[in-house]
């Protein structure tokens, strides 16, 4: 079942003679449970392609359904309710609330949906994380990984339709990244997990299940890797 | 320089390859001007920010240069009253000649700036007739004459050195033979006889009475003085030697200025008679002995050896400067300085009122320099934690601590050689625009004919700029010091400068299990906020709680918004408060005021009957008055005293302390005997007075004899002045008005207090000394001359109808009212008031029409007093008082309103800045918080959330520092004004608060727009250097 539809996604930023279209006519689907790993060089419309499916910024023209529903279609006051329930978003940069602690970041978009924190998947996703003892740190009591490893947990408490990471490892050692990148398939291996990762790299790249490279904005190849 | 900060900053080891030589080119030059241009590239990033920073510190520096610029030119408007009134003179030589002139002008070269000379031609005598209301000496002085031949170079060629009489009518003498008197002289007929110098005739004689055109002859002489020892000297202008009178015996009048009064006085040198033509009158001075008549500066004659007096100024730069070079003029001493001129130039050691101006001027620069350097060190703060990672960079490509330092010092000197030349330039044109608008009272102020106008001398104007850059350095220290400890390492991580604070680091200690961040549902964050407010409270909560520091920043500049907005209020209600207290005008307010009393010269003469002149030409002289253009309401009250009685139950009861004849205005005995102070008043204010039930319905009629008795009296029982009644208002009774009986062989009796009781004394008529007086107990020295029913009233329910003002009435006790045509048409009642030497006064009360002239109004009021044994004394002009005081308020409340105004500004710059800038700080943040699902709503709700909690911190404090403030305003005013109400002051702090909550919504309006214009998608990417 297609959890994941988009349909001739176009994002040009400006107009006139300055206009940059980041993404031109793309078109693809991805099934629930999958691991699509995109990759592309810089400028190549990656990060644009995320952002639109993390409902983060709005396409020039095409469509993207999660569920069956068109994101677009949504207010900007239910778009904010779109991304706390159905997309977990992870970034190079963490971007983690500083003033908040572990635990307050990781259960931040259900405490804004107003839900109950379920403790189980908490205590859970602590120990799996490796956080557990650092619950009540700032962010900026944490190591990179760490703070990445909060990035992801948050990511992945309200269990959303999709997880979208934008160069997860980017940031991260070889060491960080090879343990961020083994939680993030742990999670859809044993959650079932839809995910997609954009990332440089080759390796990371060929352990999903499907790759798809972007160019200019267009969709160069889609391989399904296995 | 430059090769050196590369040495600091790669310390002595070669960079790389890097030969030093090769570096003299283009290297270190490339190295300094990049910090510059980056430096410059921040602040044009920063647009907003940098343009309220060079807003704030132009409005500090014009500030500053406006309190210092209007403290000097209200030093040049007090110097140029001085010089108005005094002449620009510094030095004043008495009894000089030619050949100290020419010494001085040897020793003073170049720097002699102007020269006058005045000569004093003598004195003469008036005849013994004349001197009773002449004067004893006619003095005789020459018109100053300015000599060529100085430098004149100091600006002041508007003013004289010495001032020439201000001339009344006529004009000046011009040559030899013309004179000017002072114009009490006018009119005068002068007899001719002898003086009252034993054996010497008078020396001023004049045919028929003295006006323009008329011939006065002058026979001028040398008063000298004798003292006990066998010494003389000589009395006059130039000898600095001042008798008014005569000296004959041991008790001489005036001053005497020598340990030994002199014993006697001679005239000598006496001249041959000169007869001058009267071509003028001008105004009194006071300054000579007697009045002084001039004479043009040419002219000759007078008394033998005529003395020569000379003014100079000087372009001394400084007081020692001046004294040396009159040192060696005058080894001995014997010249004068202009010492309150050289005090307002700033030339004198002893500067009184230099200091207070300067202290003034002082404690207002210390307020704005505060108000500047906590501005700029929180822009800089903020420009520099902004740009942590920036520096953070810098630092790991190797920039020094004291590059980093030194790119902030940069951007403050950017800032100030902007913004300081702009605020002089606005403070420049602040004060003359404020001094423009307000001269007028500023010149009332200071005393002066002129305006007071902008004047600005070249060291206020140093001293700004030294001020607001030291401001400068001293707030761009801190925050540059913070830069250059910025870190590599702080590049690398992100929200550095996000910390726990340790009330935080507590409660996260506390909590052990990870749900211990929950709430007992797992729906909320654990916390009252969270429960009160959902998640944004919450948000809102921890971010104060986190950034404390900043937090107390936001909410101190708030605060201090307040207290100025509302001082400045409060202060503003305190001037115009205690102006209105001052100048606040009694019940029946009236706008003019003419006085008038019997002639003197008639009373004296003993030619008065029984009548009083003023008393008979009341009603016609109120009618007259009346009938003036402009005039919408009039009213008289005339003043007289009678010695009197009062019937049993009108005595007051006075309190214990209070003794009768001494203490304050209580002049009525056990027995009801008094010397009562009786206040006639016209028909239209007695009937006012009956309509309003203050007069008994009986007694209306103003023909009818009857008396209103004030029940209070203002008294001291010996500890405490105060109002105390004295008697039930509605008391009625009677009072006998008293005349005094004459005694064969002695004067008018006199009525004198003693031990509580009056008693008439007599003196005989032939009396060599006192000792054969006689005393005699009223009752024996008097008759019955009227019985007048009476009524105890409130002196304020009269004060609302007439023009007797309660304040007078509560000054004596008993104070009587009566009607004027009453007391006019009884003989006893004339008898009573009139007996001895007494006359009455008659004050005349004018209320003006809309628009209508007062001077004009007061001139004619002054010809419609014109009456056959009349003599007008005086005008009140209270309208031109109130026009002055208004002037003077408007004055202080427009520097003061400006003051405040711009000190608020500052304040609101500075809120301006802390909060807009820690809101774009955080743009990440919100970004974050956006993308993790946060809406549009709950987003503003906990802006909301965090702005409310600033403003009522910001708030509370700021009103208890405004309430401080104050009282401590109040309790000084309070040491020189009474009656000021101390009174929260909600209006002003509800203004303030709307102020304050104003720019606040502004500020994060604009940094919210700020941080919504950049891409949420930019925001998120990161790291924006």
């Amino acid at each position: 079942m297609d959890i994941l539809q988009i349909e001739h996604l176009t994002k040009t930023y400006g107009t006139g003679d300055t206009a940059v279209r980041a993404l031109d006519d793309v078109s693809f689907t991805v099934a629930a449970g999958e691991f699509v790993a995109i990759i592309g060089s810089s400028g190549s419309g990656k990060s644009t392609l995320l952002h639109m499916i993390g409902g983060v910024d709005r396409p020039t023209s095409g469509t993207v359904r999660l569920n069956g529903e068109d994101v677009f279609q949504r207010s900007d006051e239910q778009l904010a309710v779109f991304r706390r329930r159905e997309v977990g978003l992870v970034y190079q940069f963490y971007n983690l609330v500083p003033v908040l602690d572990v635990v307050e970041n990781m259960c931040l978009p259900v405490l804004m949906d107003g839900r109950a924190v379920n403790e189980k998947r908490l205590t859970n996703m602590l120990h799996v994380l490796g956080l557990e003892g650092r619950e009540h740190h700032l962010p900026n009591q944490l190591s990179g990984g760490q703070q990445q490893r909060v990035a992801i947990g948050r990511a992945l408490m309200n269990a959303p339709a999709v997880v979208l990471a934008d160069e997860p490892t980017g940031n991260l050692d070889s060491r960080n990244s090879a343990e961020i990148m083994s939680l993030l398939r742990k999670s859809n291996k044993e959650l079932g997990q839809t995910l997609i990762v954009i990332t440089h790299d080759e390796d990371i790249a060929l352990t999903a299940d499907r790759v798809i490279a972007l160019e200019d904005g267009r969709i160069a190849s889609d391989t399904r890797v296995r | 320089m430059a090769a050196k900060h590369l040495r600091d900053s790669i310390g002595d080891r070669p960079l790389l390859n890097h030969r030093p030589n090769d570096s003299k080119g283009v290297c270190p030059q490339l190295n300094h001007s990049v910090f510059v241009r980056y430096t410059l590239r921040s602040l044009a990033a920063n647009r907003v920010r940098t343009a309220v920073t060079v807003v704030g510190i132009a409005l500090a520096t014009g500030l500053l240069m406006a309190v210092l610029a209007s403290v000097t030119s209200l030093q040049e408007g007090l110097a140029n009253q001085s010089r108005e009134t005094g002449g620009v003179w510094q030095v004043e030589l008495r009894e000089t000649d030619d050949a100290e002139l020419a010494r001085l002008r040897e020793f003073a070269g170049a720097r002699l700036d102007r020269l006058a000379i005045r000569r004093d031609l003598g004195a003469a005598p008036f005849s013994a007739d004349d001197a009773e209301h002449c004067g004893t000496y006619l003095s005789v002085l020459t018109l100053p004459q300015e000599q060529d031949g100085t430098a004149r170079s100091r600006g002041d060629l508007a003013y004289e050195v010495i001032p020439s009489p201000t001339l009344e009518s006529g004009r000046l003498p011009e040559r030899d033979g013309e004179v000017v008197l002072t114009s009490n002289l006018r009119g005068a007929e002068l007899a001719p006889g002898a003086s009252e110098l034993p054996g010497v005739d008078a020396g001023v004689t004049a045919e028929g009475p003295l006006a323009v055109g008329s011939e006065v002859t002058l026979s001028l002489g040398r008063r000298v003085a004798h003292y006990e020892d066998g010494t003389s000297q000589e009395v006059g202008a130039e000898s600095g030697v001042m008798y008014q009178s005569v000296i004959v015996g041991t008790d001489p009048y005036g001053m005497p200025n020598v340990e030994q009064g002199p014993i006697a006085e001679t005239l000598e040198g006496v001249s041959a008679p000169q007869t001058y033509t009267v071509v003028g009158f001008v105004d009194p001075d006071w300054e000579t002995p007697g009045y002084t008549a001039y004479v043009s500066a040419d002219a000759a004659g007078g008394a033998a050896m005529p003395r020569e007096t000379a003014y100079f100024s000087t372009s001394c730069a400084s007081y020692e400067e001046l004294t040396e070079l009159v040192q060696e003029l005058r080894p001995g001493g014997g010249a004068a300085l202009n010492v309150g001129l050289m005090t307002y130039e700033g030339l004198t050691p002893d500067r009184l009122i230099f200091d207070t101006l300067g202290m003034f001027a002082a404690t207002l620069a210390a307020v704005v320099v505060a108000a500047a350097v906590s501005l700029i060190t929180n822009a800089f703060t903020i420009s520099v934690s902004e740009r942590t990672r920036q520096f953070g960079l810098l630092s790991s490509l190797g920039a020094s601590r004291r590059q980093l330092r030194h790119t902030v010092l940069v951007e403050a000197a950017v800032l100030g050689a902007v913004g300081i030349p702009l605020g002089m330039a606005l403070g420049l044109a602040g004060a003359a625009v404020a001094f423009a608008v307000t001269g007028t009272g500023w010149a009332r102020m200071v005393g002066t004919a002129s305006e007071v106008t902008l004047s600005v001398r070249p060291w206020c104007v140093g001293l700004t700029v030294l001020l607001a850059v030291l401001a400068l350095l001293v707030s761009a220290m801190v925050p540059a010091v913070r830069a250059g400890r910025v870190s590599a390492v702080d590049a690398i991580r992100s929200a550095a400068d996000v910390r726990p604070s340790r009330r935080l680091r507590r409660v996260f200690r506390r909590r052990r299990s990870p749900l211990d961040d929950l709430s007992a549902d797992r729906r909320r964050p654990r916390g009252l906020a969270a429960r009160l407010g959902g998640m944004p409270a919450f948000l809102a909560r921890r971010t104060l709680a986190v950034s404390a520091g900043k937090a107390r920043v936001a909410v101190l500049s708030l605060a201090v918004s307040v207290t100025l907005l509302v001082t400045a209020g409060v202060v503003n209600d305190m001037l115009s408060g205690a102006v209105g207290v001052a100048y606040g005008g009694g019940a029946f307010s009236y706008d003019l005021e003419l006085y008038t009393a019997d002639d003197s010269s008639t009373v004296a003469e003993g030619e008065k009957d029984a009548r009083s002149a003023v008393l008979d030409a009341s009603d016609g002289t109120l009618g007259r008055i009346a009938s003036i253009d402009g005039v919408s309401a009039a009213a008289y009250v005339v003043q007289a005293a009678a010695t009197a009685r009062l019937s049993e139950e009108l005595v007051p009861a006075l309190p214990g302390g209070v003794v009768p004849g001494s203490s304050g205005g209580v002049n009525v005995s056990e027995d009801g005997t008094a010397s009562a102070s009786v206040y006639l008043v016209d028909d239209a204010s007695w009937h006012a007075l009956a309509d309003a039930g203050v007069v008994p319905a009986d007694n209306a009629d103003p023909a009818r004899l009857s008396a209103l008795l004030a029940s209070t009296v203002n008294a001291s029982d010996g500890v405490r002045y105060g109002e105390r009644e004295l008697l039930g208002a509605g008391t009625s009774g009677t009072v006998e008005l008293l005349a005094l009986d004459a005694r064969e062989g002695y004067g008018d009796p006199l009525i004198a207090w003693g031990d509580g009781e009056p008693a008439a004394y007599y003196v005989p008529t032939d009396a060599e000394d006192a000792s054969r007086q006689v005393k005699v107990p009223v009752d024996e020295a008097t008759h019955v001359a009227a019985t007048v029913p009476v009524t105890a009233v409130s002196p304020d329910d009269l004060g609302e109808h007439s023009s007797v003002s309660a304040a007078q009435l509560k000054g004596d006790c008993p104070a009587l009212v009566m009607p004027a045509r009453a007391v006019r048409e009884s003989a006893g009642a004339l008898e009573a008031l009139l007996d001895g030497s007494r006359t009455p006064w008659a004050y005349y009360h004018v209320r003006l029409a809309d628009g209508a002239d007062d001077a004009e109004v007061l001139r004619q009021m002054d010809d419609a007093a014109d009456a056959p044994g009349v003599e007008s004394l005086g005008t009140t002009n209270l309208l031109a008082q109130q026009r002055d005081a208004r002037a003077m308020s408007f004055t202080v409340q427009v520097f003061l309103v400006c003051f405040a105004a711009i000190l608020a500004l500052i304040a609101v710059a500075n809120v301006f800045n802390t909060i807009a800038s820690g809101m774009m700080l955080r743009t990440r943040e919100f970004a974050a918080l956006r993308s993790a699902g946060m809406g549009e709503r709950a987003f503003r709700r906990m802006i909301l959330a965090e702005c409310a909690d600033y403003a009522l911190r910001g708030l509370v404090l700021g009103t208890v520092l405004a309430l401080v403030v104050e009282l401590v305003l109040w309790r000084a005013m309070s040491l020189s004004v009474s009656g000021l109400a101390l009174a929260v002051p909600w209006g002003h702090l509800a203004l303030a608060f709307a102020v304050v909550v104003a720019v606040l919504a502004a500020s994060v309006v604009y940094a919210l727009r700020k941080t919504h214009a950049l891409n949420l998608v930019e925001a998120l990417r990161a790291e924006a250097l």
